[in-house]
């Protein structure tokens, strides 16, 4: 009874905050931020984080409320926009979107840009809004669950994206997907590590104490190879028959909507765990997609699900990674981060009264995230329409372009000259591991989860005394051990193999029976 | 009109050209344009706060515009040097912090003697437990400390950093052993208490209070020279207070947040950015945010600053080099043992 009564209370509120936002200084700062975000999106080398930074430096002379809904406009216009680009020219916009490159830009290639667009736009406002509702009504008990997330169960989630990654990832061999990972944690060991603040592999240059940043990376693994690809080619647009077929919409996201809440959960479930973020979300979602598609081989070469999937839960994320900052003070994501360091600029210091000394805060924040997807489907349509016919543009022109802007896009970020080092020398690299088949998602993965995965390995084991069972002695670190454990196994084939003898047995059972 | 037109043109050019060769001693005095601040942490950390609120007040006092950017990186030496190899004229400012002392050892950037400081305040250290943790008094925790087989374990915000340096000087103190734990930041480190991975926390009042408002979170003592009120567990005493022979060790090392300068900056500009300084670190809406950060101001500049942060980077120093994180010997650096 008594959480009907709250469950009435909260839709009052909501829908008092969405209403009470109608105003022309609202809808005019909303409209400016979500198209501000996606256009951050859509560029490779800004992202989110960066966009809710910047902007944070921007609102700090606006009123608090006007101040948020810039910030959530901006996050959540730029976690959808990175499928824009990672559909049309294979560069994922975001780290976010590198799942929606595998099949968006299949799609693309076949024709089909404008539905894949169209979908990623749905398959995004119905994650949010997906988000928004868990964030609205189950913010105490999600609290509960993530906060139980301990050192163990960290590292298990990072093996886990980055396996199932490195899986799903690969045009040809999972095992490529996996060494490329490696390659990834590899690169994350680079610099001061966190558990004796030692540093490694710096060789002694000071750039490399803080690691090896992951914006340049991006710009040079997935960036680089793609313009030095078209530069290659014979000059032709990407996708000059874009719009050319038109698959009614309808009926695939009808005959998906099961698949939306799953992915949906995993995108609030992952985005809830302190400190991961949607980048997994998008790639679990995606596994969890092809492993139940009846077609799940064909995924890669051009799949809807393999759009939905990433699209639904990196835009989940968000609602999931502003459950923990609203009830404890605790961001789930990077960009979560941001928005706590703007609320603290603001003079809001989250923790576990925010919630109960401004009632209003749930219900306001989700009203901001309603407008907000609402404002995604409309500008996205939009911001799309054009952004599909500039491919239209023969690639030996729009690729140096983008080119050009990647490289703008990384040193705008910290102004700092080491980081173009960065990106042409690793680029190279990039270009040569994309020759040889080795995907560049896996890889950017492990260097964004390496240094989590390491140093939460290394203080579990620091916490159980060296006990290697310390790992695998709780509840959850134990799901997650099996998850990893069986991804390898199905991949190397055992699990077929173990089905198989078991098959045989029953067989030989059934005929000594006989 | 033509003629009339030219000799305003040539008038306009000979002035142009003479102000142009005027001598700078003779222009406005400090400041004529836009000041701009180099944070040397990220965007919402304690340093990025205190130098935008800062930035605001004195923005009026000062009549220019002051523009806070941020250059994370190298341990806060990427920041440092973009301001160091700025002309030192007082229009590059650097937003710093307590990490500062480290630039030395951490061979990122000049150390101490050569910077000037305008030290705003910082928020005390402190030890906090789970609120469903069985010590009510630091006494209580000590004693569990000298008397458990396992150790108690206190997360901190990364090895060789302030708080992990303070929960160090506090077990020296009390004479027992704990399981220090470092996480990415203080936030992560608050995290794994409410999680319970770790009994305690060490870490600044100001990161722990909403928590501890929440009563989520117990404080036992300040690792300082000075007891703190902190609701609702009422005053929080100190452990210069529990252990005066130490006393010394908590003083010389603290967090704090401010501006740095290079030393050799005209010493009018040192002034007059000085006296705006200390005008806004005692405006009441500093006060207010200080109060909130629980915050102890403290508006230090000139000689008492730089006498305070060199004594503090002979700690730090000498600190860094024994736990063996220091890349420099601060004794090649020139930097005194602590008494």
């Amino acid at each position: 009874m008594d959480f009907l009564q709250t469950f009435g209370a909260t839709i009052a509120d909501f829908s008092r905050h969405s209403i009470a936002f109608v105003s022309l200084e609202n809808l005019a700062l909303m409209l400016g931020a979500v198209v501000v975000g996606i256009v951050f999106g859509v560029l490779p080398g800004l992202s989110a984080t960066i966009g809710i930074a910047l902007f944070t430096g921007v609102t700090y002379g606006m009123a608090l409320d006007k101040a948020l809904v810039v910030l959530l406009g901006v996050y959540i216009g730029a976690i959808y926009g990175g499928s824009i680009s990672a559909i049309l020219i294979n560069i994922p916009g975001t780290g976010s979107a590198a799942a929606t490159c595998l099949d968006g830009h299949a799609l693309a290639l076949k024709g089909e840009a404008g539905t894949a667009n169209t979908l990623a736009r749905i398959a995004s406002a119905l994650g949010t809004l997906f988000g928004m509702v868990l964030f609205l009504f189950f913010t105490p008990l999600i609290t509960r669950i993530a906060i139980q997330f301990t050192s163990p169960e960290f590292f298990w989630l990072a093996i886990f994206g980055i396996l199932i990654c490195g899986s799903m990832a690969s045009p040809d061999l999972p095992i490529k997907g996996w060494i490329a990972g490696l390659l990834g944690i590899l690169m994350a060991l680079v610099g001061q590590e966190d558990i004796h603040g030692w540093e490694r592999f710096t060789f002694g240059n000071p750039n490399l104490i803080n690691g090896i940043p992951f914006v340049p990376m991006t710009i040079a693994f997935f960036g680089i190879p793609e313009i030095v690809k078209a530069m290659k080619g014979r000059g032709l647009s990407v996708a000059s028959s874009v719009g050319v077929r038109r698959t009614p919409i309808a009926p695939v996201i009808r005959r998906n909507l099961l698949g939306i809440l799953r992915w949906g959960s995993i995108g609030v479930g992952i985005g809830a765990v302190p400190g991961v973020g949607e980048n997994i979300a998008a790639w679990v979602a995606y596994g969890d997609a092809r492993k139940r598609h009846p077609r799940g081989r064909e995924f890669g070469t051009g799949v809807y699900e393999g759009v939905m999937a990433p699209e639904t839960a990196n835009n989940a994320a968000i609602g999931g990674s502003i459950i923990p900052l609203v009830s404890l003070g605790i961001p789930g994501s990077p960009p979560a981060a941001m928005l706590l360091a703007a609320l603290m600029i603001h003079g809001i210091r989250p923790g576990p009264l925010l919630s109960m000394e401004n009632p209003g805060i749930i219900p306001q924040i989700g009203a901001l995230i309603l407008w907000g997807s609402i404002f995604m489907l409309v500008c996205g349509l939009v911001l799309t329409r054009a952004m599909e016919a500039l491919l239209r543009i023969p690639q030996t022109i729009l690729m140096p372009i983008i080119g050009v802007l990647c490289v703008v896009g990384v040193f705008a970020y910290e102004n700092n000259p080491f980081h173009l080092v960065l990106v042409f020398g690793f680029g190279v690299f990039g270009y040569f591991l994309d020759r040889m088949g080795y995907p560049a998602a896996p890889l950017i993965l492990g260097l964004i989860l390496g240094n989590m995965a390491d140093a939460f390995l290394r203080r579990a084991l620091l916490l159980s005394h060296g006990n290697i069972l310390g790992l695998i002695n709780r509840p959850i670190s134990f799901l997650f051990f099996l998850a990893c454990a069986l991804t390898i196994a199905n991949q190397l084939g055992l699990v077929q193999r173990i089905k198989a003898i078991l098959t045989q047995s029953r067989g030989a059972r059934d005929s000594l029976n006989r | 009109m033509v003629r009339f037109l030219r000799i305003v043109y040539a008038a306009v050019a000979v002035l142009a050209i003479a102000a142009c060769g005027s001598s700078p001693q003779t222009a406005r005095p400090y400041p004529v344009r836009n000041i701009n601040v180099t944070v040397f942490s990220s965007q919402g950390g304690g340093s990025d706060r205190w130098a935008r609120h800062l930035a605001l007040l004195m923005e009026k006092d000062l009549g220019v515009h002051i523009i806070c950017s941020n250059l994370p990186g190298a341990n806060g030496g990427s920041g440092a040097m973009k301001v160091w190899s700025a002309r030192h004229d007082g229009y590059s400012v650097l937003g710093a912090s307590e990490t500062a002392m480290f630039f030395g050892v951490n061979a990122v950037a000049p150390t101490a003697d050569q910077w000037e400081f305008f030290i705003a305040g910082g928020s005390p250290g402190v030890l906090a437990v789970h609120h469903s943790a069985p010590y009510s008094t630091i006494q209580d925790f000590v004693g569990a400390a000298r008397n458990q087989a396992r150790k108690i374990k206190i997360g901190n915000s990364g090895q060789g950093k302030l708080w992990n340096i303070k929960a160090v000087q506090f077990e020296r103190a009390a004479g027992v052993e704990f399981q220090h734990v470092p996480y990415n930041g203080s936030g992560p480190a608050i995290t794994a208490l409410l999680g319970r991975e770790v009994d305690a926390v060490s870490c600044s009042a100001g990161e722990v209070v909403e928590y501890v408002r929440g009563g989520l979170v117990r404080p036992l003592i300040i690792t300082e020279t000075y007891s703190m009120e902190m609701e609702p567990c009422g005053t929080i005493p100190s452990a210069a207070e529990l252990y005066p022979e130490r006393a010394k060790d908590f003083r010389d090392l603290f967090q704090w947040l401010g501006f740095m300068m290079p030393a050799d900056v005209p010493s009018e500009v040192l002034e007059t950015f000085g006296r705006a300084f200390d005008q806004a670190v005692r405006h009441p809406k500093t006060e207010e945010l200080a109060r909130a950060e629980k915050v102890r101001l403290l508006a230090l500049r000139g000689k008492e600053a730089k006498d305070m942060a060199l004594r503090m980077q002979s700690v730090a120093s000498w600190f860094s080099k024994e736990l063996g994180l220091a890349r420099k010997d601060p004794a090649e650096l020139g930097i005194p043992k602590p008494e």
